[in-house]
């Protein structure tokens, strides 16, 4: 059983971690977002900015160091314009976040025009010495690339900063009593907005894995519904780092499933198996709300509020 | 203290005004003429008896779809949904005109609406029951619905709704001529006009003049009062968001079948983001709804009309969409910064007063 079945659950689990990776980046940064109170709904239109900023910079000079520093910073000032209107100016988060949502989809669409069908330096896989001949986990794991090694750190340095930081102390204080975090010493609107800008930031890295590596190039609206997702699975991480990777892993798996029922030659409609990611993250969410009936599902408590 | 009304009242004005502007700006800086955009918009919304009447085709959907927002908005909730409910209100109303396909008009367009409505109650009640009894977010789940939605419309024009008569078109099968929705002659301004000024109306006098508007309203503004007070708030919370579900149905019945005549993966522009946009504009009103969806509309046909003539992406209007929301929230804080410093001055105090 081992011969026919091994490699096939190898090619699953990799490419689970290649199309969670992503969504990683983007759940990662909105982790922090949220635990600092604030709700990003716009990540998708983050990520598509990080996207093409990558492709762009890619494209005209082959350095991909400068295409993750240009989706960095795309990511980063779509982030402050978050910041800018949820928190400055105390308008509505959803709002702020759809609006966010629309104009990258837009800005990305029209600007992205030129570069459609263009071929870009990617980003190539890269085995790490040593670990990637490990049976199972090393071609899982060790045989992808730059941007996938460098999330597992990332895992374990948001969680550090989290909850072994001071500063870490003061996004989760912004989060759950706002006030009492203000009388204490912390300056909210400065914490919050480090926050959301760094958030978008992950996001738009997120946004150029999906460029760099997945398409190899862009596509118009080429997240495909993955920043909701990653705002969703911080919410069945219930806010922690470490939780939020093995759900980002499932939902890589999820998409990968079309690629790979297609290589098995089993018939389903691709149409279908498309919806897999997203009624995943409504069949997730149910056991989160289920197990916090009474309260508030263990979200930050001043989440979303002004 | 009519004067702070009246600030209040200007802020979508300023903010379409300030929008455009910044359009303008940017497309200067990719070295478009401003002028000619503007000019282009006109021509193709208003510029003509064909242009208008283009204009009010598109407002149909955006009336239905931003009232799908409001509605639940009442109630205190924030529902993005309607390109969602939009969808499976368009596959309600194909199911019908492809299964009573030999009843005669009278029968057949009815049944069309009904079971366009049905789709849409079942689409918006999932969201809504998901809120209301397991308390998950239902922006995040009406978001969600949108991508499925799409994808159920292919699932269904790739397979077992592709048009016999043509197998390399994803599409079903055109509706028979008696689907067929009656229309203002030699324009494409459909009965969904009337159906949308209507439900508007309605709207309006069940906000104002009801008992039940007046609930709705508390249990937006304050649940926790209305829980006190002893109002069904649960029920009122799946009320709204089906109501919602049902009015964004309509849209996509009207798509279906006065638009398109069949049912199609792309039948629309974003139409639900539209009316969500509109709605906020209008601060969830029924009748500011009506106005602001034909200004919307207007510049969603002007738009086309520029992609035609000067080759501007149909991009364009998703930037524009996003400036004017946040051109609305950037005006919204000022007038009620303005708001709260005439309170601080009329009551004498100095410190100033929390939101």
């Amino acid at each position: 059983m081992t011969d026919t079945w091994t490699p096939l659950l190898v090619a699953a689990f990799a490419g689970a971690v290649r199309g969670g990776t992503p969504i990683l980046y983007a759940a990662l940064g909105e982790t922090l977002a949220q635990r600092a109170g604030v709700l990003n709904l716009g990540l998708e239109g983050v990520m598509l900015v990080g996207a093409l900023a990558s492709v762009v910079v890619s494209y005209y000079t082959g350095q991909l160091f400068l295409a993750l520093i240009a989706a960095l910073l795309a990511g980063a000032v779509f982030g402050s314009l978050h910041a800018l209107f949820a928190l400055r100016l105390r308008a509505n988060q959803v709002v702020s976040g759809l609006a966010l949502l629309v104009l990258g989809n837009g800005i990305t669409a029209y600007l992205g025009i030129p570069y459609v069908g263009k071929k870009i330096t990617s980003l190539p896989p890269v085995k790490l010495a040593g670990l990637s001949e490990i049976p199972f986990l090393g071609p899982v794991l060790f045989q992808q690339d730059f941007l996938v090694y460098a999330s597992y750190p990332l895992v374990l340095l948001i969680a550090w900063l989290l909850y072994r930081t001071r500063f870490g102390l003061e996004i989760r204080a912004a989060g759950e009593d706002p006030e009492t975090a203000d009388a204490s010493g912390a300056h909210v609107l400065f914490v919050r907005s480090v926050a959301v800008i760094v958030g978008g930031a992950c996001a738009g890295i997120g946004g150029a894995y999906l460029s760099l590596v997945y398409a190899q190039g862009w596509i118009e609206n080429m997240t495909a519904g993955r920043g909701l997702i990653s705002v969703g699975l911080v919410i069945f991480a219930r806010w922690d780092p470490v939780r939020a990777m093995w759900g980002a892993y499932l939902f890589g798996l999820a998409w990968a499933l079309k690629l790979l029922l297609q290589t098995t030659g089993l018939q389903v409609s691709p149409y279908l198996l498309g919806m897999a990611p997203y009624l995943l993250l409504l069949v997730v969410l149910i056991p989160v709300g289920v197990r916090y009936r009474q309260g508030n599902g263990g979200a930050p408590t001043a989440l979303g509020k002004a | 203290m009519n004067y702070i009304g009246l600030s209040k009242r200007s802020v979508p004005f300023v903010a379409s005004v300030a929008a455009l502007l910044l359009l303008g700006l940017g497309l200067k800086l990719l070295g478009r003429s401003p002028w000619s955009v503007y000019s282009g918009l006109f021509a193709g919304s208003l510029g003509s008896r064909f242009a208008i009447a283009e204009t009010l085709v598109a407002t149909i959907p955006i009336i239905f779809c931003a009232l799908a927002t409001a509605v639940p908005r009442w109630a205190g909730l924030i529902s993005v949904g309607a390109e969602g409910a939009l969808y499976a209100g368009a596959v309600g109303a194909t199911y019908a005109a492809l299964q009573f396909s030999h009843w005669p008009s009278v029968a057949l367009v009815p049944s069309m609406l009904l079971l366009a409505a049905c789709a849409g109650a079942v689409w918006a009640a999932v969201p809504a029951l998901l809120r209301v009894f397991l308390g998950i977010n239902e922006t995040i789940v009406t978001l969600l619905g949108n991508y499925v939605a799409v994808l159920l419309v292919e699932y269904l024009v790739h397979g077992v709704w592709q048009d016999p008569a043509s197998y390399s078109w994803p599409q079903s099968a055109a509706f028979v001529a008696s689907a067929e929705l009656p229309r203002w002659p030699g324009t494409r301004v459909h009965l969904g006009l009337a159906v949308a000024i209507l439900a508007a109306l309605l709207l309006w006098v069940l906000r104002s003049r009801t008992v039940l508007g007046l609930r709705l309203e508390i249990t937006g503004s304050n649940p926790t009062a209305a829980n006190y007070a002893g109002y069904p708030v649960r029920k009122y919370q799946l009320l709204v968001m089906v109501v919602g579900g049902i009015l964004a149905a309509m849209a996509g019945w009207g798509q279906v079948a006065a638009i398109e005549g069949r049912l199609r993966s792309a039948l629309s522009p974003g139409y639900g983001y539209s009316g969500f946009l509109v709605a906020w504009m209008a601060r969830h009103h029924p009748l500011g709804i009506l106005g602001f969806s034909l200004l919307l509309a207007a510049m969603l046909t002007g738009s086309d009309n520029l992609q035609l003539r000067q080759q501007l992406p149909a991009a364009m209007v998703n930037i524009f969409q996003g400036i004017l929301l946040f051109c609305l929230l950037g005006a919204e804080y000022i007038a009620d910064r303005q708001t709260t410093k005439m309170q601080v001055a009329h009551r004498g105090h100095e410190e100033e007063v929390p939101q």
